[in-house]
Formats: structure tokens, C-alpha cells, sequence
């Protein structure tokens, strides 16, 4: 298995003026094989043996950041929570720390137990228990709701929804909580990172309450929103409210559950908790539903198809600092039971004291239970002025980041990129001449700060470095994307890809007839190579004394009475070559028949295969095409060969149908490790890139030079012969085991060359 | 003097008790998470088959034993584990940034500071 190159990410990363833009940076193959990568190593220590794929997209238009199912993670480089970061590097931080976030739910979250849970609630059951009902309230709450859920389709539905998304609040502050715990070094930091700038956008009550006013917000939501406030950082936002507010309340009295929630590695003490806010909360669910469903009828009516479960799934959405989780068919990995410790334990006790105190208070005013019962909010006044500073960013939660510099900070402009309010040329006739004008010194000059102007510059000098950069860019990406993604992991691509290996049992008549027909021709290429050859290995095996030579380190008194100054001699001593295997393995897609190109592969597999046969070198040959979706082999020689026939086999080499080169290279490639020889060589003749349905492209590049470097350090030498028009990128999968061969009729002897140059003598 | 003797892969508790007897190091805490890094990165080595090099307990020694010196796990494991596991450049900085950050961060020193 071949990995990513990781110091090519942090390179990547540090290029103070890159000539990739972050888009490209953060899309590319390499930075997800670096997660990827990550992910393996950090989880398999819990016997996770999925691997983990990981998806960046970049599209600012998505609303959703990151997801996953359980195998798949997919984050929004282009949302407004990582573009409104400045710097590459701390956009790197944020999108790490969505990383970690989905890494978490893909570790710790019980997707299994979900689907259970809601399987349980389609059948108006409670999973995994009934709650405990303490107060009569509680139980009429829960009558209430079922009958609500039983009285239609949709209401079960969005009670479901609402069911889960209470269960996504609760599962993302479990699930950081033990990242945070478990993942102390960058992918804590990173996670600390994203939490700290999603916790700056949290509304604080008095703004959700200001919302609930102007934009008629629910109610319910604005508790939502405190939960997972609580849940996740282990504070609630007062902002100018008393901490009587029913909201604050509400979530108080929810404390004890939530934090047993968030504590305990039992996915179904959750569920059971998510039951418990569901009935205790219901008062402010079913109005939120019922309003739901008036606005669906309303949209309906103007013509929307939406459902009412995507608009309920839409209005959710809205929440700040929620991710999605999306619906996947594992379980968490196990881990030894027990709680676990929270990595915000300090904020979480202040909020507890809060919670105490307050009802402590509520109890001596007299009102006996911290749930709130009347419905009027009091303190109307108070919000509009506590909302009115910064308030107005925080639209229904979503994130509010203005990168650009365009709000005008006193008298100054910002500086903008485009024209604007430029006045066009027009005709004068005079200019105005004022009088009695003076000079003054003013020292006390105090500029208007305007942050803007570092900035302006850089991005005047990013452009500059851009543009400069821009004509190469289009060919460099794709060099420098496939180079350094030369190492991406693929692991075993090909499992389950049936290879049909085909070998023809006996030889019929009329191959041996037409081998003998050409053979004397292609055969005195091969014994002309071997000639030198034969006779220098036989001396090496023999050792002997070589004299007559020019110099050496011993005199020879024997021919001493030369002239000619050949007077040294050299004892060598005997020893034994070392030992060397050939596999050959022919590209047989049907592209290879043009050109004739298949019958200089047959002939150079003839060549190859006498010369070594001649030499006692163990070979093989292989050529490999398509059978329908599966990998037809077709043997011609083998290291053992039981009839002496696989000489006339290889004149059934021809062009066939598509290639998959990977799983051919990779069978070939293991065989090849299985043999003893020091030397294994690994020859490729192919006219081009892989070509199968599903199997071509970069990726499948990316999987041959995987392959390559896999075997590569098993010890195997790989040659690739191109013989087509696609010889870069021959070049660019197999790098320097290379062999360019321009003019076809040199294949066979350069071929020959290379076995015979790796022939150590 | 090093003597070489082939005993089972003990498991991560045993791995901590014992390097700990053996370094005299006391933060258990810190010694279960390097045991951790350790195991990982064998795991990852045999994986990728890096093998030029070697992870097991006597690396393990060798970086709480640096580390109880340096106090910086981050800096003592460049010098210890991550060197002896492999030569190469690339493979180095793999295992370093999926192995060994993820867990030991050089980051956490700039934020203490």
C-alpha cells in the first residue's frame, strides 16, 4: 500500500503565495489522502477495519459542512465557517477540525441503534425504554404526544425528525467531548479550533429571543439552540436575560439528563434521554409542528413541492454550530465502558451552579417546579436594546463571516477590487477657483483606523503572484497534483475483481508450424546477445587467471618480454551470479493491434523468452485484456514449464479487448515475489494508460504507481516498455523504470538489453 | 549490552506498567498515550511495509526516558521513535502527521506559551 505524500501536504500548506488557490488546495486528492490517511492509523487501534473515504468538496452555495455515513466523510471546504478564516493555514484548522468532528461520529456514534430508535418510533414505541415520568404534567405531555403522533402520517414524521435532530445535539457534544479526551495533539487542537469560532456565532438568549419576536421564530427552537450550547460547551449564552427566563429554564431542568447523556458511552442512555427532552419539551414541540405544517400548506399552495419534512429538515438546519449527521449501517467501535470525563468540565459546573442557584431562587419566590408554565415571555423592552448591538449578524443561527472589507469604517473606503463610482469623462468648460485658501499644519492628525490596508496590499500581491503563476498553472496542477499524489493508498482495489487465467493446454499444430516459420529469423537476435554473455558468465562461475591485461595490481612474469605493456594479470575468483527472475507481462487491449504493435510485442515475448530460456533465467510471460467485467490472463510461459511447449504458445499473443493494468500488474507482480531469485524482474510492455469501465484516469494511475511502489519494495524491478502515443503518461505512472522505445522494431533487442544489463557479472 | 529474546506483544496496560518500572517515569497518563502512539505506529509501519527501521518497547524506552529529559513528547519522539522506525524522509513525515500529531501535538506548546 502505497500512502500520501504528507510533507507535500505541509508544503502545500506553508507556500506563503502558492500558485494552487485554496479551492484547489483543499479539492485535491492529496489533502483528502492525508485525512484519509490519518484516519486509518487513528482508528484502527479500536479494530476499525472499514476504511474511511474522505470527500472535500468546495461549493459555497451548500449549506451543509460536513457529513458522514460511517465510511464516508464529506466536508464543505467552501462554507462560510472555513472561508470566513483567514489564511490557508487557519482554513487548514477549521476544515482539520470538521475532520475531527466527523471522525468522532464515525468512532463513537451508534448509526445501528438510530435505526433502531426510529424503526421503535415508527411503531409508536419508545426505544430503549419508556421515559421516567415523574410529574403529572409529564404524563399528560406524553399522551399528548402520541395521540399527536397517531393522528397522521406527517405528524409522525416530523416528530421523528425533530426525534433526531434532539439526538444530533446530543451525539455531536458526546462525540467531541471524547475526541477532545482521546485526541489531545492536532486533531483536539483543531476540533478546540472550529469550537471556539462556532461558539462566537452562538446567540445569546437575548438575541433568540429578539428573533422569536421579529422573525417569529418558535419558541422551541431558541431551547434547541441552548442545548446544544449546553451539550457542546458546557455554557449557555444569558446575554441581558435573568436567568429566569423560561428558556433558560427549560434547559436547567434538562441539565441532569443531558449531561448523563453526554457522559455515558451507552448509545441508548441517550435515546432514552432524547425521549425524556421530547416529553418534557412537548408543550413547545407541538405548536412548533402545528406552525410547521401551516407554512407547508401556505408554501403548497404558492406551488412549492417541498415536503414537510424537508422544509421541517430545512428549518433546522438553520440551528448555529449543528452538523449533519447522515444515515449509516454501523456500529461504534467498542471501547471499554464506563463515563467518561468531560472535556469542559469547569464551564459545565458553572452552568450547573447557575441552574441551582436559580432554581434555589424560583423555589423562594414560590414558584415550586423550574419548568415554566405560563407562556408570556415578560421582559420585551429590555431585548431590543440588548439585541440591537450584534444581533442583527446572527440570522436565524447561520454563520456570519464578511471576509471583504466592505463596510466603510469612518471617512475612509475600503478598497475594492472592482470599479465603482468612477465618474465617466465629461465635457467642462471651467474649473472652479476658490479664494483666500490657507496653509495649516495640523499635528495632531489622528487617523481613522483602517484595518483594511495591510490586507488590500496583500491581496494586491497575491494577484500579482497569481497571474504570474497563471500560465503555467493548468499543466503544473496536473503534474504537481498527480505527482504528489503519487502515493495514494488504494489497498486492494482489485479484490474483488475476478481474474480468469487463461492457459492453453495443449498446443495446436498450426502455432508450432507457424513458430518454426519465423523463428530462425528472431531467434539470431537472441543468440547474438547471448554470445557475450554465455562466455562472461561462464568465466565468472569458473573464476581463472585473465592476463594480457593493461594494468592491474599483478605483474605477470610471463610476459614480461612483451612490448606492448600488457604484463598484469588478475586472478579472479570463482563465484556465483547471482540469481535472476523475468516475468513479462504484454498489454493485449485492443488498441495494440494498430500499428503492428502487438506483433513486435510477440515477437520481443519470443526473443525474451528464448534468450532466456538459453540462459537458464527462470521466465514468464503473461499477457492480460478483458473478459466481459472480469481480468482474462492468458498464460504462455510459466517458471515451470511441464511440456516444452511454451515457445509456440506465445504466437497466440494478440489484441483483445479493454485493460485493467492494476489487478493484471498485481497478480504478475505476486507471483513474481514468490520466487527466491535475488533479482526479480518485472517487464511491461503497454501501449497506454488503463482502460476499463470504472478503471481509468488519474485514479487508476494512481493506483499503478501504488502497485509499483508496493512490489517495488518487495524487491521487485519494474520496467515499463511504451511503445505507444501515450508515452508521458507511461512515464508518468512508472517514473524511472522507464523504457522509452520510440522506434518499434527495437523493442525485442532493447528488451533483451535490459534482462542481459541485470545480469550483474 | 542489549540482549534480544523473543517474548508475545504484552498487552498496552502491561506495555505501561512495565516501561514505567523501567523509566521511572510517573505520568501515567502521559506513558498509556505514548504506549498508544507506539503500537499505532507499528502497526502503521507494518502496514505500509516501512521496513527499514524498528518500532517496539525499546523505542518506547528510549522516548520516555528523552522525554522525561526534554519534556516535550512532540520533540524527543522526532529524535527517538520516529528516527528509528524509518530513514526515509517521506515515510517519516507520514507517520508523524498520522501517527504521532493526532495524539502529540507541537501545537499545545505555542498555546501553553
Amino acid at each position: 500500500m502505497a500512502r500520501v505524500n504528507h510533507k507535500r501536504v505541509k508544503q502545500l500548506l506553508n507556500e506563503k503565495r502558492s500558485k494552487i488557490t485554496d479551492r484547489q488546495f483543499f479539492t485535491s486528492r492529496i489533502l483528502a489522502g492525508h485525512f484519509e490517511d490519518m484516519a486509518v492509523a487513528q482508528t484502527r487501534r479500536y479494530h476499525y477495519n472499514r476504511r474511511v473515504r474522505v470527500n472535500i468538496i468546495w461549493n459555497p452555495k451548500y449549506g451543509q459542512v460536513a457529513g458522514t455515513d460511517n465510511q464516508y466523510i464529506c466536508i464543505n471546504a467552501g462554507h462560510k465557517i472555513v472561508t470566513s478564516v483567514r489564511g490557508r493555514e487557519n482554513r487548514y484548522w477549521t476544515v482539520t477540525g470538521l475532520f475531527a468532528h466527523e471522525l468522532g461520529h464515525v468512532l463513537y456514534t451508534d448509526f445501528l441503534a438510530a435505526q433502531t430508535y426510529a424503526n421503535n418510533l415508527d411503531r409508536y414505541r419508545w426505544y430503549p425504554a419508556a421515559p421516567i415520568l415523574k410529574t403529572v404534567k409529564d404524563r399528560a405531555n406524553e399522551a399528548a404526544l402520541w395521540d399527536y403522533a397517531k393522528a397522521s402520517q406527517d405528524n409522525l414524521l416530523m416528530l421523528q425528525i425533530i426525534a433526531h435532530h434532539i439526538l444530533n445535539v446530543l451525539e455531536d457534544g458526546y462525540i467531541e467531548n471524547r475526541i477532545l479526551n482521546n485526541f489531545p495533539g492536532t486533531l483536539g487542537y483543531a476540533l478546540e479550533t472550529l469550537r471556539a469560532s462556532q461558539m462566537k456565532q452562538m446567540p445569546t438568549v437575548t438575541e433568540l429571543i429578539e428573533m422569536e419576536e421579529t422573525e417569529n421564530q418558535p419558541i422551541f427552537y431558541s431551547i434547541l439552540q441552548l442545548m446544544l450550547s449546553y451539550a457542546k460547551y458546557g455554557v449557555i449564552m444569558y446575554g441581558d436575560e435573568p436567568k429566569t427566563d423560561e428558556r433558560v429554564q427549560v434547559v436547567f431542568s434538562l441539565i441532569p439528563d443531558i449531561d448523563r447523556a453526554l457522559l455515558t458511552h451507552d448509545a441508548r442512555e441517550r435515546f432514552d434521554v432524547a425521549n425524556v427532552i421530547l416529553v418534557r419539551c412537548w408543550e413547545y414541540i407541538q405548536p412548533y409542528l402545528e406552525e410547521m405544517k401551516e407554512q407547508q400548506k401556505a408554501a403548497a399552495a404558492a406551488g412549492s413541492s417541498a415536503d414537510i419534512s424537508e422544509m421541517l429538515k430545512g428549518a433546522l438546519s438553520k440551528i448555529a454550530g449543528a452538523t449533519g449527521i447522515g444515515e449509516g449501517s454501523s456500529t461504534p467501535v467498542s471501547d471499554a465502558g464506563g463515563e467518561e470525563v468531560s472535556a469542559t468540565a469547569t464551564a459545565r459546573k458553572q452552568t450547573q451552579e447557575d441552574a441551582k442557584e436559580s432554581s434555589a431562587e424560583a423555589a423562594g419566590v414560590g414558584d415550586a417546579e423550574s419548568s415554566p408554565e405560563t407562556e408570556a415571555p415578560k421582559p420585551e423592552e429590555k431585548n431590543r436594546e440588548g439585541g440591537e448591538s450584534d444581533g442583527a449578524g446572527a440570522e436565524g443561527g447561520s454563520v456570519s463571516g464578511n471576509i471583504s472589507s466592505d463596510g466603510e469604517s469612518g471617512e475612509r473606503r475600503g478598497a475594492s477590487e472592482t470599479e465603482e463610482g468612477r465618474i465617466p469623462l465629461q465635457h467642462t468648460d471651467h474649473v472652479s477657483a476658490p479664494e483666500g485658501g490657507t496653509t495649516e499644519r495640523n499635528d495632531d492628525y489622528a487617523p481613522a483606523p483602517y484595518e483594511g490596508a495591510a490586507a488590500d496590499i496583500d491581496r494586491l500581491l497575491d494577484k500579482m503572484a497569481e497571474r504570474a503563476a497563471c500560465e503555467q498553472l493548468e499543466n503544473e496542477r496536473l503534474q504537481e497534483l498527480n505527482e504528489a499524489a503519487q502515493n495514494i493508498s488504494y489497498g486492494d482495489i482489485h479484490s474483488g475483481v475476478s481474474i480468469v487465467v487463461n492457459r492453453m493446454a495443449s498446443v495446436d499444430e498450426s502455432y508450432i508450424e507457424q513458430y518454426k516459420r519465423i523463428a530462425p529469423t528472431l531467434l539470431t537476435i537472441s543468440r547474438q546477445l547471448q554470445r557475450s554473455l554465455v562466455r562472461q558468465l561462464q568465466d565468472s562461475r569458473r573464476g581463472g587467471k585473465q592476463t594480457g591485461l593493461l594494468f592491474g595490481r599483478r605483474l605477470d612474469s610471463h610476459a614480461l618480454h612483451r612490448n606492448d605493456g600488457k604484463v598484469f594479470y588478475k586472478n579472479a575468483l570463482p563465484r556465483e551470479v547471482p540469481q535472476l527472475a523475468v516475468a513479462l507481462l504484454l498489454d493485449e487491449s485492443g488498441s495494440m493491434y494498430s500499428c503492428d504493435r502487438c506483433t513486435y510485442a510477440r515477437a520481443s515475448a519470443i526473443i525474451l523468452y528464448d534468450f532466456c530460456q538459453s540462459l537458464n533465467i527462470p521466465v514468464m510471460v503473461y499477457g492480460h485484456s478483458t473478459e466481459g467485467a472480469s481480468v482474462a490472463l492468458y498464460s504462455y510461459a510459466e517458471f515451470d514449464s511441464i511440456d516444452n511447449d511454451d515457445r509456440y504458445r506465445m504466437m497466440d499473443i494478440s489484441a483483445r479487448d479493454s485493460n485493467r493494468d492494476g489487478a493484471a500488474l498485481r497478480f504478475v507482480a505476486e507471483q513474481l515475489c514468490k520466487r527466491n531469485e535475488d533479482v526479480k524482474l518485472l517487464i511491461l510492455v503497454s501501449d497506454g494508460q488503463p482502460a476499463d469501465t470504472g478503471y481509468y484516469g488519474t485514479a487508476a494511475e494512481e493506483d499503478l504507481r501504488g502497485i509499483r511502489k508496493e512490489y517495488q519494495r518487495k524487491g521487485i524491478l519494474f520496467v515499463a516498455a511504451a511503445i505507444g502515443d501515450d508515452k508521458p503518461s507511461i512515464e508518468r505512472i512508472y517514473g524511472d523504470s522507464f523504457l522509452d522505445i520510440t522506434d518499434l522494431a527495437q523493442l525485442p533487442s532493447k528488451l533483451t538489453a535490459v534482462v542481459k544489463r541485470h545480469i550483474h557479472i | 549490552m542489549s540482549l534480544v529474546r523473543d517474548i508475545e506483544l504484552p498487552s498496552p496496560e502491561v506495555m505501561v506498567e512495565r516501561a514505567m518500572s523501567v523509566t521511572g517515569a510517573t505520568d501515567e497518563y502521559q506513558v498509556s498515550q505514548m504506549v498508544q502512539v507506539v503500537n499505532d505506529m507499528a502497526d502503521y509501519c507494518r502496514k505500509n511495509s516501512i521496513t527499514d527501521g524498528a518500532v517496539g518497547m525499546r523505542s518506547l524506552l528510549d522516548w520516555i526516558v528523552s522525554t522525561e529529559i526534554t519534556g516535550d513528547p512532540y520533540r524527543s519522539a522526532l529524535y527517538t521513535v520516529i528516527s528509528k522506525a524509518t530513514s526515509d524522509e517521506n515515510d517519516r513525515e507520514a507517520l508523524i502527521s498520522a501517527v504521532l500529531e493526532p495524539i502529540f501535538s507541537p501545537i499545545r506548546r505555542k498555546k501553553a506559551s
